[in-house]
């Protein structure tokens, strides 16, 4: 009982596809994952490999009549957030569980006051009656200089500040309500690098401050190594390996994508000539292969993997999907 | 702000210039002169010459030029109608807002039934609301106004005889010309406003919005709306144009004495002090109603404020 | 043998186009009434004699609808479904016309503009500003006025009425290119002006503009109309719609077929052209449906 009240997420199984006239695409192919609170877990893959549809589905902020969740089942806090109804699952949105995006530049409403829409948040959330309320506006004094911008900035409006900025705004409404999940969507890929490391280290600090869980979706290995406990790497719609982050950067047995996926960064320290990058592209989604999906693109693909779907491997927290360690493992 | 005002006044004056030279090329390529005109082709050659060099008909086209813009700045003068021997002013002033509440009416009405309906069939895409407004939107943007007026007319006074057909006596003789060259402006908007609307509807924001938590009638009504109106507000500038060149036949019509009736009438007597009256007046007109659209946009859209206050 | 390889990639991509245009139904309407348009004037005298279109005949004038006259007859006795069929050529000549010759001189003023920027764009463009200041009716009426009634002139102003719209069209769609990388490689490449104009810019722009292009043949027709509905266009007794409308003013109360008829063949021809303009959009830029 005591180790249930410590997981905060729970997603079984889930699956979801894009349906549109011309296409089905199958965005996510049946994950499994587990969160507790106070951990962050980093979701790592390429671009196309499902990890934005899956932190989208967690809000159910799917695309209307596109994204559709096939299969699988969310729990967040022992709720289920599959069967909420839209108003129960608005009172958790930005509330408890709440989402940075991608980009800066465009996530924040060009004609508001980035002052009002961190108060909006704050109302929808019965922090007040209106936005102009002394308690909204101190609250919202606050949280900017939480993420370090100064309150008198609140009259603003986004196209005032920079890049960096304007991400601290994003997190700022984001964090509002001290939500106990953050899901942060590659929150440092539009920024510059040394705002990058600012960033990062502010939702570290953050992060602590508050006790909040977090999702770190990212393809840069570097921020996970410093960032999350937990680590799930996704390849076309699937986790194909997970476990703390000292499972997956220590020696050992690795799934070929992820060993591809760590080759691909330069080490200075290692005298190659040239980088060691992951061959072909990534599976068209709307026609998967057979069998493994990286069996196309895999470096020890044997003549299994392109009939057999891989089972899955656990080792303590590590489990990798794979059928190269499929011996000692149990098969689904 | 009023610095901004001032330059974008002072700006209308070079594209007055443009405009009162096009016309007064474009007259003066018109064949017959003055004199004739005012006198009839019956009188003495001597009196027609004379009146003619009175008129300064003599000069080249330059000085005349230069000669009108001179007298139009100084003294305000615009010359007198060949035809009845008024100022042009005078006439122009007298029939300018009968023409010009006709198009207001026209643009109120295209607006009050377009701007919400499109963002209605743009929040209920796929619905029977959506595909009747576009469908419907869709005829009547082909449909040109002096057609409709006749329709309107035909229908609404001769057949059910609830409104007048004729002149402007009373505000029930507006009623159907303000239809008439608002619809086919009204099926303009509500197509623009459904596809920018759309297209703010999938902007970043509003997912932002969304993952907040806001309701999907604050997500429609504040965040997506207030920022589909930019380009709407421009479109409805832009659109004032057509709706004026419209609301000139639709006058024809109605036979509502404004300045269409008035631009037509003057065309085809070769009444040249009335056509670059005219013309001059609804360019100025059509300036100044652009430069309201401008500040309109700034009023709502901070990013051009900011550049304007500075 | 690359020539050939690009020929066969354009009929690829032409091909494309109409299997994604043919799956749009209001589209292929709008098709089917253009066809059908076109028929009207190139086989006009075999639907119906020219004959009965301006051939008078007083006895039997101002009769409605009826099996011998389909849209009855006005007040010289002509067959006025004859005079609809002939009037198509006035109005479908001067859409397509006037489209054409405002869519070369503006996309080429817009193209030079467009492409060298700088001063010769600033003096381009402040001309077109103060034509556009202008509504476009009232300056065609001007020119008509001044040029004289009759189908040539009308084409003349409505002409320049509509280069202004053509000019931005065009500007806007090079400037979007004239930035992109391969204009780059060209001009590193050593091409001259004209010939990355002519081989790079025109054909990545030719979409967005035949899509305006359609639709401008739409609004053109309504302005012919208007204009030809005051008196200032087609001079009788050839056939034109917005004259015959004109013309039925005088008879609203007697005889409404003779307004009713030709303003519906305003409004389907107009609404065709949109219709196929917003299909053939739609066909070009899947993404951009909505």
């Amino acid at each position: 009982m005591a180790e249930k009240s410590k997981e905060l997420l729970r997603v079984d199984d889930l699956a979801i596809i894009y349906k549109t006239d011309l296409e089905t695409v199958h965005a996510v192919n049946g994950i499994t994952f587990s969160l507790e609170r106070g951990r962050t877990l980093g979701l790592v893959g390429e671009t196309g490999a499902g990890k934005t549809t899956t932190a989208l589905a967690l809000l159910r902020l799917l695309p209307e009549r596109i994204g559709i969740v096939t299969g699988g089942s969310i729990r967040f806090d022992g709720e289920d957030l599959m069967s909420l109804p839209p108003t129960e699952m608005r009172k958790i949105r930005g509330n408890r569980i709440s989402m940075i995006f991608q980009d800066p530049m465009t996530s924040l409403n060009p004609v508001l006051t980035v002052g009002d829409q961190i108060a909006e948040a704050l109302v929808l959330h019965g922090e007040g009656e209106k936005a102009r309320d002394k308690v909204v506006q101190a609250k919202v004094d606050e949280v900017l200089s939480l993420v370090g911008i100064p309150p008198t900035r609140k009259n603003e409006y986004p196209h005032q500040f920079s890049g960096g900025m304007k991400q601290r705004v994003v997190i700022a409404i984001a964090l509002a309500c001290e939500p106990d999940l953050l899901i942060a969507d590659e929150p440092t890929t539009a920024l510059d690098v040394t705002i990058q490391a600012q960033v990062l280290k502010m939702m570290r600090d953050l992060k602590e401050r508050l006790d909040t869980s977090m999702i770190l979706i990212t393809h840069d290995l570097g921020v996970v190594a410093c960032t999350c406990d937990d680590v799930a790497v996704m390849y076309a719609g699937k986790i194909i390996e997970c476990g703390t982050r000292e499972d997956l950067f220590r020696e050992g047995r690795h799934h070929p994508y992820t060993v591809g996926l760590f080759g691909s960064i330069p080490d200075i320290h290692s005298e190659t000539t040239r980088l060691s990058p992951i061959g072909g592209l990534m599976p068209d989604p709307t026609n998967l292969p057979p069998g493994c999906s990286f069996s196309p693109r895999c470096p020890r693909c044997m003549e299994i993997c392109r009939t057999t779907e891989p089972p899955e491997t656990t080792d303590g927290t590590h489990k990798i999907l794979c059928h190269l360690y499929g011996e000692g493992g149990r098969s689904r | 702000m009023h610095r901004y005002v001032m330059k974008r006044l002072i700006l209308i004056i070079p594209i007055l210039l443009g405009v009162s030279f096009i016309v007064f090329f474009i007259t003066a390529l018109t064949p017959g002169d003055p004199a004739t005109l005012i006198l009839g082709t019956g009188a003495e050659l001597e009196a027609i010459d004379a009146l003619n060099r009175e008129l300064g008909y003599d000069k080249p086209f330059f000085i005349r030029y230069a000669r009108y813009i001179y007298d139009l700045v100084v003294n305000q003068d615009m010359g007198r109608s060949y035809r009845s021997q008024m100022p042009v002013s005078e006439i122009v002033l007298r029939r300018a807002p009968t023409s010009v509440l006709i198009a207001f009416n026209g643009m109120l009405c295209a607006c009050i039934i377009g701007i919400p309906l499109g963002v209605l069939s743009a929040v209920k895409q796929y619905s029977a609301t959506d595909t009747m407004s576009t469908t419907t939107a869709m005829f009547f943007a082909a449909v040109p106004s002096f057609w409709l007026g006749m329709m309107l007319m035909y229908i609404f006074s001769l057949k059910l005889g609830w409104l007048p057909s004729n002149g402007v006596d009373s505000w029930r003789h507006y009623i159907l010309p303000m239809f008439a060259i608002g619809l086919p402006f009204a099926a303009h908007q509500l197509r623009f406003t459904r596809s920018t609307m759309l297209e703010s509807v999938r902007q970043d924001y509003i997912r932002t919005a969304r993952a907040k938590g806001a309701s999907e009638h604050t997500v429609i009504w504040k965040h997506a709306l207030k920022n589909a109106l930019l380009p709407v507000i421009t479109i409805t500038g832009i659109n004032f144009g057509g709706l004026l060149g419209g609301a000139m036949i639709t006058e024809t019509v109605y036979s509502i004495p404004g300045l269409g009736m008035l631009l037509v009438s003057s065309i085809k007597m070769k009444d040249v002090p009335v056509v670059m009256g005219t013309t001059l007046f609804l360019a100025v007109f059509f300036c100044l109603i652009m430069l309201a659209v401008d500040l309109m946009y700034a009023f709502v859209d901070p990013r051009i404020k900011a550049k304007y206050t500075r | 043998m690359s020539r050939q390889g690009t020929k066969l990639k354009k009929q690829n991509r032409l091909k494309e186009l109409w299997r994604r245009y043919r799956k749009n139904p209001a589209a292929m309407i709008g098709l089917a009434f253009v066809l059908i348009l076109i028929a009207c004037v190139l086989f006009g005298d075999v639907i119906a004699p020219y004959k009965t279109a301006t051939g008078q005949n007083i006895r039997a004038r101002l009769q409605g609808p009826s099996a011998a006259h389909f849209f009855g007859t006005d007040e010289f006795g002509r067959d006025v479904f004859a005079r609809v069929v002939h009037g198509a050529r006035a109005s479908l000549a001067l859409g397509v016309m006037t489209t054409l010759v405002a869519l070369s001189v503006g996309g080429v003023l817009g193209a030079v503009a467009g492409y060298f920027g700088g001063r010769i764009d600033d003096i381009i463009m402040r001309l077109m500003d103060v034509l556009t200041s202008i509504p476009s009716l009232l300056l065609s009426l001007a020119i008509v006025s001044a040029l004289g009634a009759g189908i040539r002139n009308l084409i003349i102003a409505i002409t320049i009425s509509r280069v202004p719209a053509f000019v931005r069209i065009v500007r806007s769609a090079v400037l979007s290119i004239v930035d992109q990388e391969f204009i780059e490689a060209a001009k590193a490449g050593g091409t001259s002006d004209t010939r990355i104009i002519v081989r790079h810019v025109i054909p990545n722009a030719v979409g967005p503009i035949i899509v305006q292009a359609t639709m401008s043949i739409s609004m053109l027709i309504l302005q012919a109309a208007g204009l030809s509905f005051l008196g200032m266009g087609v001079q009788p007794p050839r056939p034109e719609w917005g004259a015959m409308l004109n013309d039925a003013r005088e008879f609203m109360r007697v005889a409404p077929h003779l307004m009713i008829f030709p303003g519906m063949a305003i409004v389907l021809s107009a609404l065709s052209f949109n219709l196929m303009g917003d299909g053939l959009r739609d066909a070009l830029d899947p993404k951009l449906k909505s």
